[in-house]
């Protein structure tokens, strides 16, 4: 039983993946992409979930815009709106090579208790659907909204260039 | 399990393709609610300028002009939305119609709300008509006080085949759409032969039954002829959702559907002016106990198979016509959800392609009206007309607007089409508003306004939230920050092993195990165990005498906070995950984690992991077992 801590070195070093979900670049993912950011052995990709062609192309242009050149963003198509089934598909592809995964999955906490009737709280669904996949480690990383006004011009470019104006599910 | 039992496996998109309507399906999907009408509208007219004995002679006169005036106002509706069809293969819905070619965005709200109404209300009357019909036949005379409950059976039953599938419902309910149009073509054909060339005696009139009728006076004014006519108007409705449901047919599409309109509309407006010509010579009169087809039916075939086959199949093409609100309430408010005007579960497909949340809320809210209007057809029909003429004249007024702007081939003769119609609507839409105002027209001048409200709120609230999430480049830089790691343990077990190893890899600033100890007897056992594992990372333990997890945690997490000004805290949640499907252990391991985690979801800057670690992996023997 000692010879544990011994392992627990052997693991740490390795380089194990993370996968950041991704559905659409807005401040929610702030927080996700920092905590993905100071991991120091991850393997760190981004994972976008295709249901809508026209929404994955401005993803896509918001993502190049956002210059993040250490976190690549890749692909999946599921054109029937079943995401946890390609998040499965991507999960068995990284089972090929590592044999555990870390998916990590942005949530946005609405300030009112209404707001969830409007929005979807993906992330804990796709958190639960997962929980039955060997090897898979769930972070859901929240964003809390505590108002609704818009965010304080940052430095670049003012709001009105700004990314992230399309629909916040 | 059970969702996926109830409503059947996922479909991928290629089988979306092979669920496209044929013409004769379609025509029974579609055609079923216009054709329908045919059970009731005659009825419907007679219940406003035929009730009580002495006009019911008076209001038996009027029924043919009164069904042909319907007829030529079906004629126009139709030749106009046959341009519709092939402008908007997509589906040109009047909401999309007015949407795409009327100023502003008022117009189409007022048409999509107008629609959601109304295809509640098709589901209601429908099927509130179709039990109607089976409480008719002799045999169920007891039954007439359980009238809501079968009217709910039945929006249940729909619903749970909705769910299901659009092409499987309409391949259930195809067969009763045509034994409906022949019985009802053999009553008017065999009736009119016999009143004409044979001896057939008229309704005897029975004075009891009649009763409770609201009387109309022994005159007939102008008035109450508008108002019946605004009655046969509703047999119009089904014409708004074919034009939507477009997009259903097999390809070409709209040739395909603006065939089946065509066809809809002979038949419709054969058998309505057959029905009320028979009608004019049979003397029915109007009674929530029996149905003038029924009536009719039994004056004409006689109390035999054949009256059951006729109400039985007034009853399933009625049904079927509730099924058509079911195909088409859930594509319009997916429609409306995507523009950003409803919730966007709204625009979830469902697992089964079709949009299931619209499906529900069309269930509840017809549910809703056939227990606060007792299941009585004639109760329900002066909220019905309104939205249909709003939306009609909507969509055509849009029409006139696309021929003069895209000045397309033969644009002025189309224009005139749709000019015509959608004047003629408009009349209708009137004389509907202003007889039906008293009776039950006032509800839906009331929640039309009330929906639209609605809408443009949801989206005031997408766009606030839009502009408060848009982000910059430069909220994405990396930052210098404080992270801390925090691995709840209750006992030490493999699983706890892989969350530490786990916590070590993420090279937090501050790095702690948390246990919540009930008692010192408690706490001295884990930290023995702790010492015994030779874990180099620290171990923490908080009391909480009534073994209070989660307030003790979020106290602890506080503190935490105070201590190092963190940025992040990640709190790491070791899970058992049992192999077998609802093994109780997985149940005992998870309940005290899972209510913690949905707590802890909702702090901020708080990032909740879960290391699962699956029951099935772990050795029979050897394993620390202690208890906590």
């Amino acid at each position: 039983m000692a010879n544990h801590s011994g392992l627990v070195e052997l693991r740490a070093a390795r380089s194990y993946p993370v996968v950041l979900l991704v559905s659409a670049v807005d401040r929610r993912i702030i927080p996700a992409v920092r905590f993905v950011s100071r991991l120091p052995f991850a393997e760190a990709r981004a994972l976008h979930v295709s249901v809508d062609p026209a929404e994955t192309s401005r993803l896509i242009n918001d993502w190049m815009t956002l210059a993040l050149t250490w976190l690549p963003l890749h692909i999946r198509e599921a054109p029937s709106g079943h995401i946890a089934g390609a998040i499965r598909a991507a999960i068995d592809d990284e089972a090929d090579t590592f044999e555990s995964v870390t998916m990590v999955l942005p949530e946005l906490n609405v300030p009112r208790w209404w707001h969830p009737l409007l929005h979807r709280q993906s992330a804990r669904h796709i958190a639960s659907e997962l929980q039955d996949v060997p090897g898979v480690t769930t972070v859901i990383v929240p964003f809390t909204l505590t108002d609704l006004s818009p965010a304080p011009p940052a430095t670049g470019p003012g709001p009105a260039g700004g990314i992230g104006r399309h629909a916040v599910d | 399990m059970v969702k996926r039992f109830l409503v059947g496996r996922p479909l991928s998109t290629a089988e979306q393709e092979h669920q496209r309507l044929s013409k004769p399906i379609a025509l029974a999907t579609f055609s079923s609610d216009p054709i329908s009408s045919t059970a009731y509208a005659t009825e419907e007219i007679l219940f406003v300028t035929a009730a009580g004995t002495s006009s019911l002679a008076l209001g038996l006169t009027k029924l043919v002009p009164m069904s042909i005036a319907v007829a030529v106002l079906l004629a126009i509706v139709v030749t106009s939305y046959r341009q519709t069809i092939h402008a908007y293969p997509q589906g040109g819905g009047s909401y999309v119609v007015s949407r795409e070619n009327l100023p502003g965005r008022m117009p189409s709200l007022v048409a999509g709300a107008s629609l959601m109404v109304d295809y509640i209300l098709t589901v209601a009357v429908s099927v509130s008509a179709g039990v109607a019909a089976i409480l008719s036949l002799p045999v169920f005379d007891g039954l007439d006080e359980h009238r809501v409950l079968l009217c709910l059976g039945f929006v249940a039953t729909l619903t749970l085949g909705n769910l299901r599938g659009l092409k499987e419902s309409g391949k259930i309910f195809a067969a009763p759409t045509y034994v409906y149009i022949a019985m009802l073509a053999a009553l008017v054909g065999y009736g009119l032969y016999r009143v004409f060339f044979g001896e057939v005696a008229p309704v005897p009139f029975d004075e009891h039954r009649a009763e409770g009728i609201a009387e109309a006076g022994g005159t007939l004014s102008l008035f109450i002829i508008l108002r019946g006519f605004s009655s046969g108007a509703v047999a119009l409705s089904g014409i708004e959702a074919l034009a939507d449901g477009v997009p259903a047919f097999r390809k070409p599409e709209a040739k395909n559907a603006a065939t089946t309109l065509t066809v809809m509309a002979c038949i419709l407006g054969t058998l309505f002016f057959g029905v009320s010509l028979l009608a004019s010579r049979l003397h029915p009169y109007p009674t929530h106990e029996e149905t003038v087809i029924s009536q009719m039916g039994r004056a004409v075939f006689g109390e035999g198979l054949l009256h059951v086959v006729l109400q039985f199949a007034t009853a399933g093409i009625l049904i079927l016509a509730a099924n058509t609100a079911y195909a088409d309430f859930p594509r319009l408010s997916s429609i409306i959800a995507r523009d950003g005007y409803l919730p966007r579960q709204f625009a979830n497909r469902g697992d089964r392609l079709v949009f299931s949340n619209g499906v529900l809320f069309l269930a509840a809210f017809a549910s809703l009206l056939l227990i606060a209007f007792g299941g009585i057809t004639t109760a329900l029909i002066p909220l019905y007309a309104v939205g249909v003429f709003t939306s009609f004249t909507l969509s055509q007024s849009g029409m006139v607007v696309r021929h003069r702007r895209l000045k397309g081939h033969g644009w002025r003769r189309n224009m005139t089409l749709n000019v015509v119609g959608a004047t003629a609507t408009f009349i209708v839409l009137l004389i509907v508003a202003i007889t039906k105002f008293t009776v039950g027209a006032w509800l839906p001048i009331i929640v039309v306004p009330a929906i639209i409200g609605l809408f443009t709120s949801v989206k005031r609230h997408y766009s606030r939230i839009e502009r408060t999430m848009t982000v910059t480049p430069a909220d994405m830089r990396r930052r210098g920050a404080n992270h801390t790691v925090v691995v709840l343990v209750s006992r030490v077990h493999r699983g706890v092993i892989d969350a530490v190893h786990y916590a070590q890899s993420l090279r937090p600033n501050h790095l702690s195990a948390v246990h919540v100890a009930a008692d010192d007897a408690d706490r001295e056992a884990m930290e023995a165990q702790w010492q015994e594992f030779g874990f180099t990372m620290s171990l923490e333990v908080i009391h909480s005498p009534y073994r209070e997890l989660t307030p003790a945690v979020e106290r602890y997490l506080d503190e935490l906070d105070d201590r190092w000004h963190d940025d992040t805290i990640t709190v790491i949640i070791p899970e058992f995950v049992a192999g077998r499907l609802f093994s109780p252990t997985q149940l005992l391991h998870n309940q005290s984690a899972a209510a913690l985690k949905l707590a802890l979801l909702f702090r901020k800057n708080t990032v909740v992991t879960s290391v699962p670690w699956h029951l099935d992996n772990e050795p029979r023997n050897g394993e620390p077992q202690r208890a906590r």
